[in-house]
Order: structure tokens, then C-alpha cells, then sequence
């Protein structure tokens, strides 16, 4: 900060993930929208309560210990190494406070963890914390109208703050044991996010079982319709809006990419390999549109699966979507949405899976199928600029799939699950799910409009009453 | 002296201030706090759920709703 030029830089580069956590609360926004659309009217209230509490709920507890594992364990630990230090991410560090980058008050901190950080950690804390909403949002669909919302919240936590985190330490930072290792490589989070988030969510659907009258003596399931499609629109238009937030929050905006001897300034990935705002963006329309013409081609033009298929199609080429070429992404986003589409209706029908909003479809099937596709289309491609590190496989991406989805996707999710369901707070009454989960509200004295109007014809008497 | 905070002017060298929150030394007692109300709110949540429902779930059952 002592020159004009790394003031600029440093100060931009605070500024572009503050706009880009901005950006990111659409995403948010739109989760909410959606869900208490694909709601019915019996459930709106607690459909959107469960929503946004994830909100604080994730928040504090990424505040008090998921930005510190980020860093911490990203070697396994065990594997390339041990427990690394990360002073300035545990929660009673100074620097996870106000601080203007000056000497440090603790021997924890250096002079360069202070100017490094005094002006990055909260914008990186609050970019990453956006990325953990969204996990815990693509559950939150999936499990409507029947989960109780402290389970919910403690599942949210538990895949918002700690596995999501795990595997992004593992494999989206540049030195995660998996990169280093596999090769892996996840540019936009098709993996360590959604695929994850997947793999969680069909867990919990498995213990939680389908919703009242989902599917016939049969077999054969019952469309619950939603109870407004026009703020599932608009919903799914704020996450579309909200994704370019996240594509540029995954990038780092401006470094160095030609090493100590030159100086060539780029954006780069989260693994420090060089890419362009500009070929992202191609990427992220091309996929985007891929998908959205899949959701209305396999779905014979319905309107939930083309809006599903347009994130799904995103979502399926974010992988590479850093190098790509855009009618790969195209093309990659078809074949991922057509793939879960497929997956969705025939997970349904075999098991009985009531995913009410195919968000296993479209972030765990798109998102795992992306993974692995990277590792066929960008066979032998160095996986970061670290000397030593594996390139890009098929195997190494397959291994990274199955990581992100069943490793620290299913398996932690379905143990946590299960010891809910065991305790008997996972699941609400099915009386009250019949009733409606907003029942108690309705029959609530305070919210008893009939009591309001007896007031209001007491207070002021009206001849025309 | 600030009574809660480190310095009591803006220095003329930014580079010499630190944190600028109050009461800094208190951060380990803060992340306590933080925790137990952070445990709480679930604690609380989760009971607060368990007699609804099942108060609920009695007048739904008793038709007295």
C-alpha cells in the first residue's frame, strides 16, 4: 500500500469480491423465490423461513471455524502434509476484524499477514461464505414441505461449513492435496459444490422419506404442482443472474501469472492457472444456453425442467468452463442435462426419491458428470503452475467425483441423517404436513384476521356494516 | 488514552494502527460468547419445534383445532 500501483491493485482487488458477493445474494434470493413458489400455499411461510435462517445460520458458523479449515486442511491433513497454519482465519485473530494492515498485536501474525490480509480476509471470508449459502440452498429444496427446520439448519451447517469446505480445501485451492495428487480440477465448483451438495441431498431424501400422497399405492408418482410458477421464474432468473457473481468470485482478478522473472498481469483461477473474464464469460453463456435448450428438448418444452436445464447446463461445464471452448461448453451443458434428466426420473421411480425441485439432478448428477467430463477433455492439461503437480486425467477427475459427491457428499449426510431421524427431529408430524406446515400460524391468534375485524368494527362502527 | 480502544488520534503513519475494533485482548472471550449463543439458538430451536408439533400434532388428532 505504499505505492499508487499495489494500492490500486490491492484496493480493486477488495473491491471486485465485494461486487461479487453482491452479486452472489441473488442467488439467495432466488433460492427463496423458488422454494416458496414450488411450495404450496399450505407451506410458503415455512418454506421461506427455512430459507432464509440458513442465512445467520451458515454465517456465524462459517465466522467461527469454516473459513479456518479452508486453510487448514488443505494437505488432508496427512496426506501432503500436516495441519496448516492459518492465524489469520481463526475467529479471535485480529485480522478477522477491522484492521488497517499495521504492525500485528499478536506473535501469531506477521507484518505480511497483517498487509495481506487486513484488507482481502473479508471480502475472501464473505465470497467463500456465499458459496456455503448456496450449498446449504440446494438442499433446502430438495427437502421442502416436510423437514423440520432446526434439522435442516444443523444439516446446512454441517455441509455449509464443514465437508463443502473440506473438499474445497482438498481440491479448489491451489494447493490441495487432490490437485497436487489428481490432477483434479473443478475451475467453477461443478464438483466441490454442487455435485457435493448433491450427493448431501440425496442422502437426507433417503432417511427422510417422499412427502404425504407423493406416490400411489403403485408406484407411480403424483405431480405436486407449484403453488406460483411466476416467482419460480423469476427465481430461477435471480440464480442465472446471481451465477455471473459467482463465476467472477471464483477468479482471483489481477496477479502476476509469469512467475518472479517477468511480469505479466491476469486474471487466474482459484488455482492460479491464467484465464480471462472474457473466456468465462463465452463459456458461462454457451453453457447456459446448452442447457436451457436441453430442459425444453428432453422435457418436451416444460417449463420447470428448460429453467432447471439452463443451471444444470452451467453447472455441468464449470469444470473446464476455464478453458473450454465455447461450443464445447455448449455441448457439454446438453449431454450433462439430458443425463439428469434422465437420472432424475429413474432415481425417482426406482427408489422413490421425492426430490421436489431435482436439485440432486441438476447439482449432483450435472455437477459429477462435469467433473469427470473435464478430465476426458482436458487429458494431460496441467493442473496448476506448482512444479510437480499431476495434470488433468480422467481417472483423477472420476476419483475427485466420487470424493466430492459420495465421500463428503452422501456418506457425512446420511450419518447425520440418520442419527436425526433416530432422535425423532428430522421429520414433521404427518398430521401437520396434511394440515400444512404454516397451520399454526394460520390458527395463531395473531394472526386470526377475523379477531381484527371485530376490533375494527368495535373501534369505528359503520352504518354499512 | 480511548477507554475501549488502542488509540485515541488517527496516527500520521496509517502503517503503525492495527486493529481498530474496542476492547482488543477480548477476542477469545468474544468467540465464547458467540459460540454459546450460536449453540443456543439450536438448542432452543429444536425444543421450541418438539413441543409445537407435538401440541400440534394433539389438537389435529383431537379435532379441537
Amino acid at each position: 500500500m505504499d505505492n499508487e500501483l499495489s494500492a490500486l491493485s490491492v484496493i480493486f482487488t477488495e473491491f471486485y469480491y465485494w461486487v461479487t458477493v453482491v452479486m452472489m445474494f441473488l442467488i439467495h434470493v432466488g433460492f427463496c423465490l423458488y422454494e416458496v413458489g414450488m411450495a404450496r400455499d399450505k407451506n410458503k411461510v415455512n418454506t421461506l423461513m427455512k430459507n432464509a435462517m440458513l442465512i445467520p445460520v451458515i454465517t456465524v458458523g462459517f465466522y467461527l471455524f469454516g473459513w479456518w479449515l479452508y486453510f487448514a486442511v488443505q494437505n488432508g491433513p496427512g496426506i501432503t502434509g500436516g495441519l496448516k497454519d492459518a492465524s489469520w482465519a481463526v475467529p479471535w485473530s485480529e485480522l478477522m476484524g477491522t484492521h488497517m494492515g499495521g504492525k500485528p498485536g499478536s506473535d501469531a501474525l506477521t507484518a505480511e499477514d497483517t498487509a495481506l490480509w487486513a484488507r482481502l480476509n473479508g471480502v475472501f471470508w464473505a465470497a467463500f461464505l456465499l458459496f456455503s449459502w448456496t450449498a446449504g440452498s440446494i438442499l433446502s429444496g430438495a427437502v421442502i414441505e416436510r423437514i423440520r427446520s432446526g434439522a435442516f439448519w444443523l444439516l446446512a451447517l454441517l455441509v455449509g461449513c464443514v465437508t463443502w469446505v473440506i473438499d474445497a480445501a482438498w481440491g479448489w485451492s491451489d494447493t490441495g492435496w487432490m490437485v497436487q495428487k489428481l490432477g483434479y480440477h473443478d475451475a467453477y465448483a461443478s464438483g466441490v459444490i454442487h455435485g457435493l451438495a448433491g450427493g448431501s441431498a440425496l442422502a437426507i431424501l433417503i432417511h427422510l422419506g417422499p412427502r404425504v400422497g407423493r406416490f400411489r399405492e403403485d408406484g407411480t408418482p403424483r405431480v405436486i404442482p407449484a403453488h406460483n410458477v411466476w416467482m419460480v421464474a423469476i427465481g430461477m432468473f435471480m440464480i442465472f443472474t446471481g451465477f455471473w457473481g459467482f463465476y467472477a468470485a471464483c477468479n482471483i482478478p489481477i496477479m502476476n501469472i509469469a512467475g518472479e522473472d517477468g511480469a505479466f498481469f491476469s486474471a487466474a483461477t482459484i488455482y492460479l492457472t491464467p484465464t480471462t473474464l472474457s473466456a468465462i464469460t463465452f463459456n458461462f453463456l454457451m453453457s447456459l444456453a446448452g442447457g436451457l435448450i436441453m430442459g425444453y428438448w428432453v422435457s418436451k418444452g416444460d417449463a420447470f425442467w428448460t429453467f432447471q436445464g439452463g443451471l444444470g447446463g452451467v453447472i455441468t461445464a464449470s469444470a473446464g468452463n476455464d478453458l473450454y471452448h465455447p461450443i464445447q461448453a455448449f455441448l457439454l451443458a446438453m449431454l450433462g442435462v439430458y443425463c439428469g434428466y434422465r437420472l432424475h426420473y429413474w432415481v425417482e421411480r426406482k427408489f422413490k426419491i421425492d426430490d421436489a425441485v431435482g436439485a440432486v439432478a441438476t447439482h449432483g448428477y450435472c455437477g459429477s458428470i462435469g467433473v469427470v467430463a473435464a478430465g476426458f477433455l482436458l487429458w494431460g492439461y496441467p493442473s496448476s503452475t506448482h512444479a510437480g503437480y499431476a495434470s488433468i486425467t480422467p481417472w483423477g477427475q472420476i476419483s475427485g467425483a466420487l470424493i466430492m459427491f459420495l465421500g463428503l457428499g452422501f456418506i457425512p449426510c446420511y450419518v447425520a441423517a440418520g442419527i436425526l431421524r433416530r432422535m425423532g427431529i428430522l421429520r414433521i408430524p404427518r398430521e401437520v404436513e396434511v394440515a400444512g406446515l404454516d397451520h399454526a400460524i394460520v390458527v395463531d391468534d395473531s394472526y386470526n384476521l377475523s379477531d381484527v375485524e371485530a376490533a375494527e368494527r368495535e373501534l369505528v362502527p359503520l352504518k354499512s356494516r | 488514552m480511548s477507554a475501549t480502544g488502542t488509540f485515541d488520534s488517527w496516527p500520521a503513519d496509517p502503517m503503525d494502527l492495527g486493529p481498530l475494533y474496542p476492547l482488543v485482548g477480548s477476542e477469545i472471550l468474544m468467540t465464547v460468547i458467540c459460540s454459546l449463543v450460536f449453540a443456543g439458538f439450536f438448542i432452543w430451536k429444536i425444543k421450541l419445534e418438539k413441543h409445537k408439533y407435538e401440541k400440534e400434532t394433539a389438537a389435529l388428532n383431537g379435532g379441537n383445532d
